[in-house]
């Protein structure tokens, strides 16, 4: 009987991912329940196929394309799919010899630093960030499963031919070539017949399975984009109670007991009215020392004697809470910049090799692009080609993107609390963070760029400059 | 039995690694033996006591090689102007474009051993101030990762880049030399000079043509000790600076002691330090460190170790910069026209089973690679120090000591790199930038060439 596997953090929120990947045949054998050598060895031998029948495909197409290099748009068209499909073979390549980094990756969030007050706010952003990666993922499955639908419903449109250069007169000619998805060297004949059916369901096979590998694992590292960026969401959510509990530390403020009632509603995170803060000694702080703590079970010792070198009369145990939110916020947010450093190691070379293949790929395909003459099935699928490899880079560059801006407007969360009626702790504690967040955190690839939308406007500029000139050279 | 073997054996690694861990300058002074016999060569004594005597006679032959590399360049830019004038048509340019890269080599060879001289107070500086910050004794585990990685990283570099240079050397040097053994055999192949002079004789005569190609062999192995001098040193300063970043990091993350509970919680890196702490000291220390009087004079002396510390790192790296950039920047526009001409020649001119181009273009592409590489580890070393100045315990410390933090944090925030004479900063990011201007110049060529 299968047991449920006991998962935490990350692996938990992004286990339909883990699964569809598990299915897709990257080989990732870790997260499940069922550890036995037999099932270990069935899941070892069930990737191995899939690894070996996608790389032989792969070598097919390549063989094809070698075969027919005469030809300049017969090559230039195969060496476009070849690159295309690249994408695939490098990461699975790539997860099977990563995986280590992978799995640390996963597990770095596995426990986290709490705080009685803010978990209410803990809670509530991580299950923004679960619906948004729940989102990404079902929204990244259509693509692919639509991507792979029309391109074997636009097989069956135009003519099933390649071209071949003729030797003597050096003009191109037709040859009928196999009405399949993808141009393969076999060493059967696909022309018609159970082997040209066999070769079609292959050709499905391999299409939906090498386009899951690689856009899942895209969007494994969007996700932990998502993640981050939530976590900090929650940090620059509980800046501005944080400074008001720092407040209360030393300077005189009313209502300082409904700081420390942590309720679900945002608005009593809020800070008091301002007004209230002129009207001293109306209100009787004495009464407002009720502590209702959530998830720390129970009522505090609410009833000690107020400390004498403290204004607002708050007990021992409140002012620990004070201090201690510092700290907790200090904490999580090295424990995010800890999270981030890591998902640039474990995934920044395979983001460099995907920008070096789809900068190659963009430039044939402003080439391509120049001979489209009408609506036809060349110019549906170039133009697919373009918008999909396109689509690629931006998804990562705009998830790379956000992480920047959430990174460095933690500053500006900062800024625009009530930091100037906050203790000396709280200025230094605002100071030090704005500085340290002034430098974004951002993902590079090996360190060569960063990702970010920069990157994607500068690809689609170098490819529009490409196609421009060439059209005007033609 | 076999538990016992497995066990003794577990206690020998063990007891290795202790070993390991103690470090004295003998590792200091290896990675400096190497570069010591190329400057032998050169003829510059640096770090060496030599009487009067000694001095005047090296720096005299440190003259003489530079004279000889003079004379070379000049008689090989003057034949390259002649062949220039002679060439009717692109083809005969193409013996132009095979002397280029040497004669780009020559001044760039001069250049970076006068600088060795020019500057030698300011080296020695550098190397006694490395060697006097060198970690001696038993290091902890941590310091010792980093220590050794560095280590190894260093020889490795220094030892294949000088062995590759000289294989460099030879594959130019050698053919001539097969021919003159062949014409002794009785064959009579006329003779290639590995480089081409301008001469007012006829350099192809029986004896005279022997004499020249040694007196060129001897050449090329003074040009190449040169560039190494200059680049071994650079790697070797680079390489230690960035060892010493690191050291730093390290101990800043250890100063402040921050107690673990809900906020900090066991698997978190300061939360270890705690419990590292816990284990070595005893309860009673444990009890003396929540005094906070105690823990602010402490946290204020350490500190100020690491700031003076950091401040002669930068300074250190200033140093580094006035010395290398210059001769880096000439070495980076060296790099982008060889490579430039080396991957014209590869593509329009060269069989794709012939090598000589393609050996060229690899080692200049890998030469400038491991120069933007050194320049890299260099700037993330400094933040490095910036990101463990942030995630120490500062906010469990005193307004005082926080304030210093903060403005630490400030300074180790900028940049700390080596830039070529200010246009760019050294790191992998401008080498992207040399491969894609070198990448332009050569598609403009194949253009031209094609019409």
């Amino acid at each position: 009987m299968m047991t449920k596997v006991k998962t935490q953090g990350l692996v938990t929120d992004l286990m339909p991912n883990i699964k569809l990947m598990q299915a897709a045949g990257h080989f990732l054998f870790n997260y499940h329940s069922d550890n036995s050598g037999m099932s270990m060895l069935l899941r070892k031998v069930y990737s191995s196929v899939h690894a070996v029948l996608i790389v032989v495909n792969y070598v097919c197409m390549a063989i094809n394309m070698a075969q027919y290099s005469d030809e300049v748009n017969e090559l230039t068209a195969n060496t476009i799919t070849v690159l295309f499909f690249a994408h695939s073979v490098i990461k699975l390549l790539f997860f099977a010899l990563n995986s280590k980094s992978f799995y640390r990756t996963l597990a770095i969030w596995n426990q986290s630093n709490s705080h009685p007050l803010f978990t209410e706010s803990d809670a509530r952003y991580h299950q923004l960030a679960l619906t948004k990666m729940r989102r990404l993922l079902y929204c990244i499955c259509g693509v692919t499963v639509l991507s792979v639908a029309s391109w074997v419903t636009l097989t069956f449109f135009g003519e099933s031919v390649r071209f071949i250069a003729n030797k003597e007169t050096n003009e191109t000619m037709t040859e009928p070539a196999p009405r399949l998805p993808l141009k393969a060297w076999y060493p059967f004949n696909t022309m018609s017949g159970t082997m040209y059916i066999a070769a079609f369901a292959l050709q499905i096979y391999w299409l939906l399975f090498s386009m899951a590998i690689a856009n899942l694992l895209d969007v494994m590292f969007c996700s932990w984009l998502i993640f981050a960026c939530e976590q900090l969401q929650h940090l620059k959510a509980i800046m501005k109670p944080l400074m008001e509990l720092s407040a209360s530390l030393d300077t005189y403020r009313p209502n300082t007991a409904e700081l420390f009632r942590a309720s679900s509603t945002e608005k009593s995170e809020k800070v008091p009215d301002p007004v209230d803060l002129d009207i001293r000694g109306i209100y009787s702080t004495q009464q407002d020392f009720g502590i209702t703590l959530r998830g720390a079970g129970g009522k505090l010792q609410t009833f000690g004697q107020p400390t004498p070198n403290n204004p607002n009369g708050l007990t021992q145990k409140q002012e620990m809470l004070a201090r201690s939110a510092i700290k907790y916020w200090v904490e999580r947010h090295k424990h995010v910049v800890r999270l981030v450093a890591s998902i640039g190691d474990t995934y920044g070379t395979a983001l460099l090799f995907h920008m070096l293949i789809s900068t190659i790929t963009l430039t044939l395909l402003a080439y391509q692009a120049t001979k489209i003459d009408g609506v036809n099935v060349y110019a549906f699928s170039t133009l697919g080609y373009l918008t999909y490899t396109l689509g690629q880079v931006f998804h990562f560059c705009i998830f790379g993107n956000r992480l920047i801006e959430e990174s460095s407007s933690v500053m500006e969360a900062a800024y625009s609390c009530q930091w100037y009626d906050g203790s000396e702790e709280a200025k230094t504690f605002v100071q030090i963070v704005c500085q340290q967040c002034q430098k974004a955190m951002s993902i590079s690839g090996a360190k060569f760029f960063t990702v970010s939308l920069d990157l994607f406007a500068s690809v689609l500029g170098a490819v529009v400059t490409y196609f421009m000139v060439l059209v005007q050279l033609k | 039995f076999i538990r016992k073997y497995i066990f003794r054996k577990t206690k020998t690694v063990a007891d290795e690694s202790t070993e390991d861990r103690i470090y004295s300058l003998d590792d200091f002074d290896d990675t400096l033996a190497i570069i010591k016999k190329v400057l032998w060569i050169v003829g510059l004594r640096l770090t060496l006591k030599d009487s009067d005597n000694a001095r005047f006679w090296f720096s005299v032959f440190y003259w003489f090689e530079t004279a000889n590399i003079l004379m070379a360049f000049t008689l090989q830019t003057m034949e390259t102007i002649e062949d220039t004038k002679g060439a009717s048509s692109f083809e005969d340019a193409t013996t132009l474009f095979r002397m280029i890269p040497c004669i780009g080599f020559l001044p760039l060879a001069i250049l970076k051993s006068y600088k060795i001289t020019y500057y030698e107070s300011m080296y020695e500086n550098l190397i006694n101030e490395l060697r006097s910050m060198w970690p001696q004794g038993k290091v902890t585990e941590e310091e010792h990762t980093v220590i050794s990685k560095a280590l190894k990283q260093l020889r490795i570099v220094l030892k294949g880049y000088y062995w590759c240079n000289y294989a460099l050397v030879i594959s130019c040097v050698v053919p001539c030399y097969i021919i003159i053994i062949k014409n002794i055999f009785g064959k009579n192949e006329p003779g290639v000079l590995p480089f081409l002079w301008w001469v007012p004789f006829d350099p192809l005569q029986p004896i005279v043509f022997e004499i020249i190609v040694v007196i060129q062999t001897w050449h090329a192995i003074l040009v190449m000790s040169f560039i190494l001098s200059g680049d071994l040193l650079y790697f070797f300063f680079i390489s230690h600076i960035t060892t010493q970043f690191d050291l730093l990091s390290i101990k800043v993350n250890r100063f402040i002691l921050v107690p673990t509970d809900q906020q900090l919680i066991d698997i978190y890196p300061l939360a270890i330090h705690y419990k590292n702490f816990k284990n070595k000291h005893s309860p009673l220390e444990l009890v003396e460190m929540q005094n906070k009087k105690l823990c602010e004079a402490i946290h204020e002396k350490e500190l100020l170790d690491i700031i003076v510390r950091h401040r002669t790192l930068i300074r250190l790296c200033k140093d580094v910069e006035t010395i290398f950039s210059f001769s880096l920047l000439v070495s980076f526009l060296n790099s982008s026209v060889i490579i430039c001409f080396s991957n014209f020649c590869c593509v329009v001119i060269e069989k794709w089973y012939e090598f000589m181009y393609k050996s060229f273009l690899s080692t200049t592409l890998c030469q400038t690679w491991l120069i933007c590489w050194y320049g890299q580890k260099l700037l993330d070393s400094g933040e490095r120090l910036s990101q463990s100045l942030y995630s120490c315990g500062w906010y469990w410390t005193s307004q005082k000591i926080k304030k210093n933090i903060h403005i630490m944090i400030h300074r180790s925030q900028r940049d700390v790199c080596v830039t070529t004479y200010g246009f760019t900063k050294i790191c992998l990011a401008s080498y992207t930038a040399i491969i894609k201007t070198s990448w332009s110049y050569f598609t403009l060529l194949v253009q031209t060439y094609k019409q």
